[in-house]
């Protein structure tokens, strides 16, 4: 290699797009289909970004997840949720109440502080985070948190604000369908972005997907509520 | 024949409160029963203050001098602090207020070689609180005590009472000779009859037999000079280590900001840390007792769920919950207590997987005490689920309880559908929504004071967002949840 060349990639000056060794190890989603689409799952101790309304099966999303997480005797802990968490959701997805800790703060400094002290203790495997306002700094120390204390930040969080592009590893929109969930990358680390993937949701929830009407049923008006 | 040890503080203190930093202003301290000067540290002494100078000589040589009232009480709780620290050493002691200690050496000889290395023993102990001191061996603990209180007269050194240590019998008889009757406990009134007749030394008592003394001199006087002597006994209670640990620190200057007394809580909590060493302890409930001037004390409460024994551990969770507290008004002491104390029990690391038992790992219990600390008991919650059919009754977060966190296994539940997000109480909803389950009947029973009747639905908004809403008796509708 010419000497300047060199001198160049050895004081990291250089981008190689082809030999990216970023890619850590991942987890699976409990979904095949989902798992290759984000090529082998959660990526392990990093920040996820969902962006997404509540309510729209953000939650049934992560479910396996976190379900896998309490098995293996860590902490989940829900950060700054809009409202209580019901037990029996999470009880009927196999999570462990027991292993649940939910925090609550009106100050948002203590909520990035907890964040942190979470995720480096080293006892707690996965955070969810509602709140919608980060700098990039934050994330990153947010980064190096996880990694010391080999947990993963997923961060819920409905307006994204666009010309912000956070330093997380993983940024998937989510958006409602009829089926399920329709998940689009808006960033991956280490791979290039693709078109959106349908979660189909029908099997593992059957009642909370919107039913299709068979062809030949003619629909009467909606009903009206309030 | 007994051998005793006094140890003489003469500046306890001045030493105590000069301990965190040493200025230049002169500090004097000051009895404020006659006005007069006490103690005197080196930069008041070079000015010409002498001890027994009232205070306003004292203030005419030395116009920027600082006065603090003298206080019996904290140089008594001082020397509880110090015979703690020597009674890892020493099993007979007995404190002497305001300013001595006094050891029974005679029953430690079977553990140490002799009075000397009896000493070396407990001079770490004394020089970490003050370098001020003398002490003396006699054969009887009143004697020590004149003779030890004679040298701080005499200004003899450290080194030159160490050599006494070392004297045979003889010649502590001739020391105690030499002791002015001032040094000694007679009362001021005797000593200046005494004085009178030309009596000053003790010498010239001790040659007089006892049951001569007694027909010239009162009954108290006889006493005090038989128990100089070794004829009489001393009546003294010996110090019992106390269960828990105390501990009160005058601040040298008053302190405002909560920031700044990190530096004498660790000071304290080294002391703790130092204490539940010795004793395999770990500190599981602190109060922390901070004393403000004009104002009522505010406690402060450090828990850890798992009991900590580091005063580098122990100090981040008191400045957590100093950092939410306002102070109402200076701090002008602090005082610690320890209200329970757990024992502390080993757990080995797992020697395959290194990470999992590295050093800077918190386990559960430690982490939630540090959330605790910095947000507050009620802001670290857990999940419990009731055998309950009201949504409200069945879920409810309730401030982490660690105790239970182990044993109890969560019942099986009825694989109900029910949302994910419970809103705390329902909103009135006015919304169009396509209803897409439902109904669910959810009765209460009758008796219940507020008995419900709701219907519930399982319904998609215009966002597409699934919502829990439910219908009551009367007509009206709610929304209860959202499945997330």
């Amino acid at each position: 290699m010419n000497s300047i060349l060199a001198q160049l990639h050895d004081s990291h000056q250089i981008w190689h797009g082809n030999n990216h060794h970023l890619i850590s190890d991942s987890i699976t989603t409990g979904d095949t289909g989902l798992d290759d689409y984000l090529h082998g799952g959660w990526p392990e101790a990093s920040v996820i970004e969902l962006q997404s309304i509540n309510g729209i099966g953000e939650l049934r999303l992560l479910m396996p997840y976190l379900a896998s997480q309490a098995q293996s005797t860590r902490l989940v802990a829900f950060i700054a949720p809009p409202s209580q968490l019901g037990s029996q959701m999470l009880a009927s997805n196999e999570l462990d109440t027991s292993q649940v800790l939910v925090l609550y703060s009106q100050r948002d400094n203590d909520i990035l502080w907890s964040v942190e002290q979470c995720l480096k203790s080293g006892c707690v495997g996965v955070i969810v985070l509602w709140h919608q306002q980060f700098t990039s700094a934050q994330i990153k120390r947010f980064k190096l948190a996880a990694e010391q204390g080999q947990a993963s930040l997923i961060i819920i969080r409905h307006q994204p604000n666009l010309s912000l592009c956070l330093p997380v590893q993983l940024s998937l929109s989510l958006a409602p369908h009829q089926h399920g969930l329709m998940i689009s990358i808006n960033k991956q680390l280490g791979h290039w972005s693709k078109a959106p993937y349908l979660l189909d949701m029908r099997k593992q929830w059957p009642d909370l997907v919107t039913p299709v009407k068979p062809s030949n049923v003619i629909e009467l008006s909606q009903r009206k509520v309030g | 024949m007994m051998q005793w040890l006094y140890i003489h503080l003469p500046q306890l203190q001045l030493d105590t409160l000069c301990h965190e930093s040493e200025t230049s202003v002169p500090l004097v301290i000051i009895d404020a029963v006659d006005n007069s000067v006490v103690q005197c540290d080196h930069a008041a002494k070079a000015k010409g203050i002498v001890i027994g100078h009232g205070l306003g000589s004292a203030a005419a040589l030395c116009p920027n001098l600082r006065v603090i009232s003298y206080c019996a009480n904290s140089e008594t709780s001082q020397l509880e602090q110090m015979a703690q620290a020597c009674y890892q050493h020493m099993a007979d002691i007995a404190i002497m207020p305001p300013q001595g200690l006094l050891l029974r050496l005679t029953p430690m000889l079977k553990l140490y070689r002799d009075a000397a290395s009896c000493w070396q023993v407990i001079k770490p102990c004394i020089e970490q609180v003050t370098a001020h001191y003398s002490v003396a061996l006699a054969h009887s603990a009143m004697a020590a005590q004149c003779l030890a209180r004679q040298q701080a007269i005499d200004n003899q050194d450290a080194n030159v009472s160490m050599v006494m240590l070392e004297h045979k019998m003889l010649l502590i008889n001739q020391q105690l000779a030499k002791v002015a009757l001032s040094t000694t406990t007679l009362a001021n009134k005797v000593i200046r009859k005494l004085s009178h007749i030309g009596i000053n030394r003790l010498g010239d008592l001790l040659n007089i037999p006892l049951k001569e003394l007694a027909q010239r001199f009162d009954i108290e006087v006889v006493n005090i000079l038989g128990q100089i002597s070794g004829q009489l006994r001393t009546a003294l209670t010996f110090y019992q280590p106390s269960a828990q640990f105390h501990y009160y620190l005058d601040l040298h200057f008053e302190i405002q900001t909560t920031i700044r007394l990190s530096k004498p809580m660790g000071h304290v909590l080294a002391r703790l840390e130092q204490y539940l060493i010795l004793r395999e302890l770990l500190a599981s409930e602190l109060h922390l007792r901070l004393i403000l001037r004009d104002k009522p004390p505010q406690i402060i409460h450090i828990n850890s769920a798992q009991g900590e024994q580091k005063q580098a551990k122990l100090l981040e969770l008191g400045m957590l919950k100093l950092e939410r507290l306002s102070l109402n008004s200076p701090v002008i002491a602090l005082e610690l207590d320890s209200i329970l104390l757990i024992e502390k029990q080993t757990v080995s690391g797992d020697i395959f997987n290194p990470s999992a038992s590295s050093s800077n790992k918190l386990s559960p219990p430690q982490l939630i005490s540090l959330l605790q600390a910095k947000l507050g008991d009620g802001s670290v919650q857990s999940i419990t689920h009731h055998q309950e059919h009201a949504p409200e009754c069945a879920n409810r977060q309730q401030m982490l309880q660690l105790k239970d966190n182990q044993s109890t296994q969560s019942p099986k539940l009825p694989s109900l559908l029910r949302p994910s997000y419970l809103l705390s109480s329902p909103r009135p909803w006015h919304e169009p929504v396509t209803i897409i389950h439902g109904p669910e009947r959810i009765q209460t029973h009758w008796w219940l004071s507020q008995p419900i009747e709701r219907d519930y639905y399982i319904a998609t908004n215009s966002q597409q967002q699934w919502c829990w809403l439910f219908k009551q008796a009367d007509g009206q509708w709610f929304i209860h949840g959202y499945f997330g």
